[in-house]
């Protein structure tokens, strides 16, 4: 099983910090500027929600014993705000392309046709799985909406589809980048250059 | 018909090399065509599942694993075990296996061990000249006692799905894991007796000042396991505060104590654990609806019926459920395994008379050995990026190590329930 990032360049920083290309600079700047915007609003999302799901449950405790107290109702907003933070970080995993893969046949594979063949049939699955989930996603919420109130958690009445619609919206990054690499994939295929084999590209 | 065709369209896609989430995602589009229940409660179904406190264990272990990690606390707990068994034949390697098991009871985690401890490890057994290929193979090996010692992110989510006690769960696992850690090292043993090139380190002398000095610095690393586990088994905390407590606590110890981390950098190790959580946690999402709609359709009736057409013998039924758990953790995460194989396979179980916390770590002990058994061995491969050694080279030591350690660790887990149910009993009462 591997988190591979194949023969494409996914990684958006080495060891040193220096910035290498990533795979929304291959696409077009219109397409690949916005994605860029909303990796950095990922980024920040992860980083915030894994520092509040750490420091709150350490206030829990340091409240309890401390000051023989309860943080109200911090559960509500804590895991609604958890599970923003781990799709943004699966849609961060999506761009670099780290979710976890059994990697048997590249083992058995070493026709280049072949390995090419078999990367197009990934992607263009991966892209239709997601695809499906993000329609019965919007299915579902289409289901919330239809009832005349919403429902929400018993105490803060912070509404469940909060974090549903936040689930639909990072599968649906998702499904840009796979899509973003398979443009990528079609343009390796047919001998297309990329950007990361331009001169200024290599530089980057 | 969907439960045959869910399961081998889940084989396919992972042969092919779709990702795991996509795999499951790929049978909830083929369950969508050919059943009768609707796509509209897969979102409810997932955002239920993964909406938990306890679930939220998880992620905190891993970023605490994370902050542990790039936060240099491992190599204190290294220098310890080296200097007490160091200055013998072997007694590197054995160190290597130690420390495993006491980072792994830090962060529950079995890639932060392999990541820390082969680090670390790997540069000293190569200077000591011992065999490359089979001192990774061996790091290799040790890294899962992360899950079978607690705290384990795999028990936490057992207790989970099987509704049992988290802390029985997590105690079912601490003597296989001793088992296992006298295993490795005897095959060890075995296996560095015609290497007579090996250099040894001399037991520092005097011995007492160095030890003072070694614990000291090891002593806030030590503290850990005693906070986590101590809060938990006190009473204090549940398993998910004392996860947040691991990282509260580990966060000033490796910016000031190890000094291996800033602000900044910390916020880039909470990013980095923040994907892998990404990762686990929207595997766990399509697996929980997956595994809720193949329980619709009957799957546990019918693995079960399967099973007892083979044999209604219970000690071929649990050598049956040992190959299936093998099979599954071959082909899939140790996560993932669990949630598929846990509401299928546990009933089966219990049929046969295996309580639900033996099966714990049964379990434990199957989805540990997987992660290191090609031909889909996470560990394995990592092990090999992190010891700079090639897989080919840790193969066949790898396959010794779990066939005369890990195998006779499952069988004996799995035939004496004695060895899984004693702590829990002990400690925690009926």
């Amino acid at each position: 099983m591997s988190n591979s990032t194949d023969e494409l360049p996914a990684d958006v920083s080495d060891e040193s910090g220096e910035r290498l290309i990533r795979i929304t600079d291959e696409l077009p700047q219109f397409i690949g500027a916005p994605m860029n915007w909303m990796l950095f609003g990922m980024k920040a999302i992860v980083t915030i929600s894994g520092f509040l799901m750490a420091f709150t449950f350490g206030a829990v405790v340091v409240i309890r014993y401390g000051f023989g107290g309860d943080l109200f109702a911090y559960e509500e907003w804590l895991l609604a705000i958890s599970i923003v933070g781990f799709f943004a970080g699966a849609v961060l995993a999506s761009e670099r392309k780290l979710h976890i893969n059994a990697d048997i046949l590249s083992i058995v594979i070493s026709d280049p046709k072949l390995i090419w063949w078999r990367g197009f049939a990934v992607l263009v699955i991966e892209l239709l799985v997601i695809l499906f989930i993000v329609y019965a996603c919007y299915i579902s919420l289409l289901d919330d909406f239809s009832f005349p109130r919403l429902r929400a958690t018993p105490v803060l009445r912070i509404p469940f589809v909060s974090w549903r619609i936040a689930i639909m919206i990072a599968f649906s990054f998702m499904a840009m980048f796979s899509a973003a690499y398979l443009y990528v994939h079609i343009r390796q295929g047919l001998g297309l250059p990329l950007k990361s084999d331009t001169p200024k590209g290599a530089a980057q | 018909m969907i439960i045959t065709g869910s399961l081998l369209i889940v084989c396919v896609m992972l042969l092919l090399g779709v990702s795991v989430y996509i795999a499951f995602g790929s049978v909830l589009m083929f369950i969508a065509l050919v059943g009768d229940q609707s796509i509209s409660g897969y979102l409810p179904t997932g955002s239920t599942g993964i909406r938990s406190l306890v679930l939220l264990a998880i992620p905190l272990f891993m970023i605490a694993g994370g902050i542990m990690e790039k936060g240099k606390i491992a190599a204190p707990l290294v220098s310890l075990a080296q200097m007490f068994i160091g200055h013998i034949k072997g007694g590197l390697s054995a160190a290597g296996v130690l420390a495993c098991g006491v980072f792994g009871s830090i962060s529950g985690s079995a890639n932060a061990t392999l990541t820390c401890i082969g680090g670390i490890m790997m540069p000293h057994l190569k200077k000591a000249n011992y065999p490359k290929g089979q001192s990774a193979a061996l790091i290799v090996a040790a890294a899962p006692l992360g899950l079978l010692i607690p705290p384990s992110a795999s028990h936490i989510l057992y207790g989970w799905v099987a509704q049992q006690h988290v802390l029985k769960c997590f105690l079912s696992t601490v003597i296989p894991a001793f088992i296992l850690i006298t295993l490795l090292i005897l095959t060890n043993q075995f296996l560095l007796r015609k290497h007579h090139d090996i250099i040894l380190s001399e037991r520092p002398t005097p011995f007492m000042p160095t030890f003072v000095r070694q614990g000291r610095l090891a002593g806030p690393a030590l503290m850990m396991p005693v906070i986590i586990l101590g809060g938990i088994y006190g009473g204090i905390m549940t398993p998910t505060e004392a996860a947040g407590i691991a990282v509260v606590y580990a966060v000033p110890i490796a910016i000031y104590y190890y000094r291996g981390l800033t602000w900044k950098t910390m916020a880039t190790t909470i990013q980095t654990s923040g994907v892998t959580i990404g990762v686990v946690m929207v595997m766990i999402f399509m697996v929980l609806i997956v595994s809720d709609n193949l329980i619709a359709q009957g799957a546990p009736a019918l693995a079960k019926q399967m099973v007892y057409s083979v044999s209604e013998n219970p000690i071929v039924i649990l050598l049956m459920i040992n190959v299936v758990m093998i099979l599954i953790g071959m082909l899939m995460d140790d996560i993932s395994g669990l949630l598929l194989a846990t509401p299928i396979l546990l009933p089966i179980a219990q049929s046969t008379g295996m309580d639900p916390i033996h099966f714990a770590a049964v379990i434990g002990v199957n989805l540990g050995m997987a992660n290191i058994t090609p031909p889909t061995a996470p560990l394995l491969y990592l092990g090999a990026q992190v010891c700079d050694v090639p897989v080919s080279r840790m193969l066949w030591p790898t396959l010794i190590f779990i066939t005369f350690a890990w195998l006779p660790t499952l069988m004996l887990t799995t035939f004496i329930p004695e060895l899984a149910l004693f702590l829990p009993d002990l400690l925690l009462g009926d």
